[in-house]
């Protein structure tokens, strides 16, 4: 299993809870020390897989070999190779965050000093709250524990939970970072998350996973131009250039003059397109400003392998998303 | 090894920062028995106080004065003015006044014994026990005398038992509820909250065996159960001069305390087992809790409740626990004695612990 590189390996894996088959046969492997994420909408069977990996729900069928140990039907070996946050944070009332970092590590039989409780803490950004308890913190600070929760053993692979759900834009975007420095460090990450934002930031390669299934799997970037979807550039310019220069520019599609000096150029490889208009800027000594270029993202990915779009809490709802029955999990603020 | 200590280290750490739970835990037993001491206790239901005229004063009478004087919960003072002390008998102060008139060892040797008895009859339960126990205890002054039999002890259940501040009798019921009150409560929601709160299945993703857990909790629940036990009896001592039967009392007592506790911690688990969560597990808690507190003779003997409810006592592990506490306590029996007390409860264990093993969910 080492010798090709995969730390993870899942064949056929399937799960059934009654009639609904939660996971159906699926098979992938994650490469040690990437940051793999699976992407999908809730009851999509994202944590259902991960659980099975993690050893917290028996499979009905498949195999899942973790750093040359296979899961079941002994999960014990595994679970002390890995880290793990789940979606519902495990807090005891009245131990203070460093002591809870103190206990779980016991638990693997490791038995840190106070400093190096604290040390953990400050890894993921919570050094400052050793000494309160765990009710005490924020959604984004309770997240940080139990990230910091999934790191007790030093694991081979750390395994998050939608570790960003329910946090505002700004918290998420501080966590990506210490997920970000965790795997910098060595440890082989696997996320589940229904940002695809998130995915497409931090994963190296991602699982788009709907109705128990895998739809397609790959590195964001590449499923992305697998759909060959356009991208819009768009721009003011410190004054007006011919439409015509523009629409000439190389790989553009489409060229539309907007309100004041802005322009909007459509076109199949957004990168190709701004070097080439940097470059004409520079020739016509014009100076581009506001330059943004919305391409195509995971979401697009999603609702071509679907037919529907991700639920995702920064979108709005619409048609598409009513026939998904939302279900919340997570973490209710910073109550707990 | 180790682990298993830091469970247990926190598990006594969470307690004792939890000062709501510390409180009921151990605050409010010990409240519970002073509020209910002083105002139930200043009654001296439970006390004769018996003032015994001396007017014959010869040995025999001297011997008759020693014998009451050696009964539990009778306290006896002597004086040789028979108006006096039956002035102080008008006033209150004592429940009963028996006279020795002189002659009377002589009497006594006829075989003829006529000792004038009067006694407080403004409280008929006192008057009837006093009666009772005065004519019991001249009763076997006489066997003794004449050797027509051997001698009693005076271990009737009845006298025994009446024969004590009500204080006695509350400590061990004390005692008993809050062992259980600390077993069912304490043991059921912590659990469910920690099942609620997905504690158990964060666990569950450790190597660690959930077994090691729950046995840290259970083993913080008796050890706990103890400390309880210990500072209800000490401030029953210190504070209310409860009486402890001579021997290793506070042993038994102890042995005891564990295996109520442990019956008491099964059903909590299995309220744990079939709650959903904590406000369920609060409310089946109160059922299985609260008639047990008032039908198991903690406060005030069943003896006297009227028969239908008789069944329902017997049925309330509780009242097990009570009794072979208030047995070993205040007559310091041995555990053999109170050996279907203790089968009781051990099968109320036993019962619960597999029923909340073959129900307990982990999410």
């Amino acid at each position: 299993m080492q010798s090709d590189g995969h730390v993870i390996d899942i064949r056929d894996l399937t799960k059934r809870y009654g009639e609904l088959v939660a996971v159906d046969g699926i098979s992938f492997s994650v490469a040690r020390g990437e940051v793999f994420g699976i992407l999908g909408p809730n009851g999509a069977g994202k944590t259902t897989t991960l659980e099975m990996v993690e050893g917290l729900r028996k499979p009905d069928g498949g195999s899942i070999v973790v750093d040359g140990h296979s899961v079941w039907p002994s999960p014990k070996a595994v679970k002390r190779l890995i880290g793990v946050q789940l979606q519902a944070t495990a807090l005891f009332d009245y131990q203070k965050l460093w002591e809870i970092i103190y206990v779980f590590g016991s638990t693997y039989g490791i038995h840190r000093s106070r400093r190096e409780c604290v040390e953990l803490l400050e890894r993921v950004g919570i050094a400052e709250k050793a000494e309160a308890y765990a009710d005490q913190l924020s959604g984004g600070q309770a997240q940080r524990l139990s990230i910091a929760l999934a790191l007790v053993n030093d694991p081979v692979i750390t395994f998050l939970d939608e570790p960003t759900t329910g946090l505002d834009p700004r918290a998420r975007r501080a966590l990506w970072d210490v997920i970000r420095e965790i795997n910098y460090r060595g440890t082989t990450v696997v996320l589940t998350s229904h940002y695809m934002e998130e995915a497409e930031r931090l994963c190296d390669r991602v699982a788009v996973m709907d109705h128990g299934h895998i739809m397609d799997i790959g590195p964001p970037q590449q499923l992305i131009n697998k759909l060959g979807a356009e991208a819009v550039v768009t721009f003011t310019l410190s004054r007006r250039l011919p439409l015509a220069d523009l629409g000439g520019l190389e790989g553009v599609n489409d060229c539309r003059a907007q309100e004041e000096l802005g322009y909007e150029l459509v076109a199949s490889d957004a990168q190709r397109v701004v070097m080439s208009l940097l470059d004409r800027a520079r020739e016509q000594d014009v100076r581009v400003e506001n330059l943004d270029v919305k391409g195509a993202t995971l979401e697009d990915v999603f609702l071509q392998l679907t037919g529907h779009k991700l639920a995702d809490d920064e979108a709005a709802p619409d048609g598409a998303e009513a026939s998904q029955p939302r279900r919340r999990f997570g973490f209710g603020g910073g109550g707990r | 090894m180790k682990t298993w200590l830091d469970l247990l280290h926190a598990d006594f750490q969470m307690m004792v920062r939890n000062r709501q739970a510390l409180f009921w835990t151990f605050f409010f037993p010990v409240l519970l028995m002073g509020l209910m001491g002083v105002v139930f206790g200043q009654e001296d239901a439970f006390t004769m106080n018996l003032q015994i005229v001396n007017q014959d004063g010869t040995p025999a009478a001297q011997s008759v004065v020693t014998t009451f004087e050696q009964v539990p919960g009778v306290k006896t003072t002597v004086t040789a003015d028979r108006q006096q002390a039956l002035d102080a008998l008008k006033e209150g102060d004592y429940a009963a006044v028996l006279v020795l008139p002189p002659g009377m060892a002589a009497s006594f040797a006829k075989g003829s014994l006529a000792l004038p008895f009067f006694y407080d009859n403004s409280n008929m339960i006192q008057s009837s026990t006093v009666q009772s126990l005065v004519q019991q205890v001249l009763t076997e002054i006489s066997y003794r005398a004449t050797g027509t039999q051997p001698a009693f002890t005076l271990q009737s259940q009845g006298i025994a038992a009446l024969g004590f501040d009500y204080i006695d009798f509350l400590v061990p019921g004390i005692v008993a509820m809050s062992l259980m009150t600390n077993g069912i409560y304490a043991v059921s929601g912590t659990f469910v909250s920690y099942r609620e709160k997905g504690v158990l299945r964060r666990l569950k993703a450790t190597p660690m065996p959930l077994t090691s857990f729950i046995s840290a909790g259970v083993l913080m629940h008796l050890i706990t159960a103890l400390i309880q036990a210990a500072l209800v009896i000490a401030v029953g001592v210190f504070l209310f001069n409860v009486h402890v039967a001579s021997g290793p009392t506070l042993l038994k007592v102890g042995v005891l305390a564990l295996i109520g506790s442990s019956s008491f911690v099964t059903i909590g688990f299995f309220v744990a087992a079939v709650a959903k969560n904590v406000e369920i597990a609060a409310a089946l808690g109160n059922i299985i809790g609260t008639p047990m507190m008032f039908l198991s003779g903690i406060f005030f003997p069943m003896e006297n409740a009227p028969a239908w409810i008789q069944p329902v006592v017997k049925a309330m592990p509780l009242t097990y626990l009570a009794n072979a506490l208030r047995d070993v306590f205040i007559k310091g029996a041995t555990l053999w004695f109170v050996r279907w007390d203790i089968v009781v409860l051990l099968v109320t264990a036993t019962v619960f612990l597999v029923l909340s093993v073959r129900m307990f969910r982990w999410e």
